[in-house]
């Protein structure tokens, strides 16, 4: 597997050793994931840096609505009114969706992810949570504790690396007296019940928990879900509260120890195996092209997809 | 007709179309909060129909009996 054209994205990568170049000793949430979902498919995104070169709308409508939300909170902590702040997140929505050289704004291929939708989730959540009750935490820096990034050493890797957890909390806030951890979601399918089970047990959601408690004794009842469904024709909101009990977490820690160290064993051993009862799973998987082929022409085929490094130590926000 | 008699020349407000289709950095506080209050009038109409029982809001099913008894003659040409 070593003579992929453009396989080289773990070179330069600083969540992977030094020692065994293939072996990612600091793991984020989608790191981890992926390696759970399938290893060979952690494999060409991680290892490899590799991902189909049409980013995904999904991503980027989630990334900027994130971003909108953060703005909001900034805003708001630093003394501006609802309106005021939700001027400064639709102005970012606009601006960030705008392509300067082509002069026109950004063209979205699903109905549902678009900029009048993005903005319109905006204006729509903050109708809908004016009067919210959760309330942003202040950091003693001042700051509103919205995007933290934190990186936390939980142990030592078989490359004699620290091990790392790493993540960005979009917002600490507290409501009733207690604190929780509020993560935005947005998706295309109806919200209810059912939609909230999909969180508990849920990788992301018990790494952020587990840090919270275990790594800066910073004790968090879970995590306040806000999903957004989004229409062509609306957006409807629904909030649902995830919680973990110290249970929870030791065997999510235990969990997390096995698969960093699989990801060891395939990394001394250089091969990644492929779980081909995945392929189908979120909407099909990006490298199901690559794997349908025979193992002796795939090389040259993820030649056609694009180079990208996901470095968990990058900070994105504050660092926590 | 003198342009004070004119009632198309009077402020016209750029519709959401129109101000999504401008330079983000052209637009003023006027024009970014329209695009919010026109983005609430349309949350307020749509909640109208959303907190509508289902029943309500159900579609009349098309009957599905069709009468395929015609002639030329019904045409009535």
């Amino acid at each position: 597997m070593s003579n992929i054209p453009g396989g080289r994205g773990a070179v330069g990568n600083q969540s992977f050793s030094k020692v065994l170049p293939t072996y990612q000793f600091a793991w984020d949430s989608t790191s981890l994931g992926l390696l759970k979902e399938c290893p060979r498919k952690y494999y060409y995104t991680n290892v490899l840096g590799k991902e189909r070169s049409d980013s995904s709308v999904h991503l980027v409508f989630g990334s900027h609505y994130h971003r909108a939300h953060e703005i909001f909170h900034h805003a708001r902590s630093a003394g501006a009114g609802h309106t005021e702040a939700l001027h400064a997140a639709v102005r970012y929505c606009l601006e960030a969706t705008w392509d300067r050289t082509l002069g026109r704004g950004w063209i979205s291929d699903i109905p549902e992810k678009n900029r009048l939708t993005l903005v319109r989730s905006i204006v729509w959540y903050y109708e809908q949570f004016a009067e919210d009750p959760l309330e942003t935490v202040i950091l003693a820096s001042g700051k509103p504790a919205v995007e933290l990034s934190f990186k936390a050493e939980v142990g030592e890797a078989p490359t004699g690396d620290p091990l790392l957890l790493c993540g960005h909390l979009d917002r600490v806030a507290t409501i009733g007296g207690d604190t929780w951890i509020s993560d935005y979601k947005t998706s295309k399918g109806a919200l209810g019940s059912y939609y909230f089970q999909q969180f508990s047990p849920h990788n992301q959601f018990s790494l952020y928990t587990f840090a919270s408690e275990f790594v800066y004794s910073l004790p968090v009842k879970g995590i306040v879900v806000d999903a957004a469904q989004v229409g062509a024709g609306f957006s409807r909101f629904q909030r649902g509260f995830v919680t973990r009990t110290a249970e929870h977490h030791e065997e999510w820690f235990k969990d997390f120890k096995h698969y960093t160290t699989l990801a060891y064993q395939y990394a001394a051993e250089g091969y990644w195996p492929l779980n081909d009862k995945s392929c189908g799973s979120y909407g099909g998987c990006p490298f199901q092209p690559i794997c349908s082929k025979p193992p002796s022409v795939r090389e040259q085929w993820l030649g056609g997809y694009a180079n990208r490094q996901w470095d968990p130590m990058v900070s994105r926000g504050q660092e926590f | 007709m003198s342009d004070a008699a004119n009632p198309l020349l009077e402020a016209d407000p750029l519709s959401l179309d129109e101000l999504f289709s401008r330079d983000p950095l052209g637009l003023n506080d006027q024009d970014i909060g329209k695009i919010v209050s026109d983005l609430r009038r349309q949350r307020v109409k749509w909640k109208i129909t959303e907190d509508l029982p289902k029943e309500a809001k159900a579609k009349p099913k098309a009957s599905k009996k069709v009468d395929l008894n015609l002639s030329l003659g019904d045409l009535g040409l």
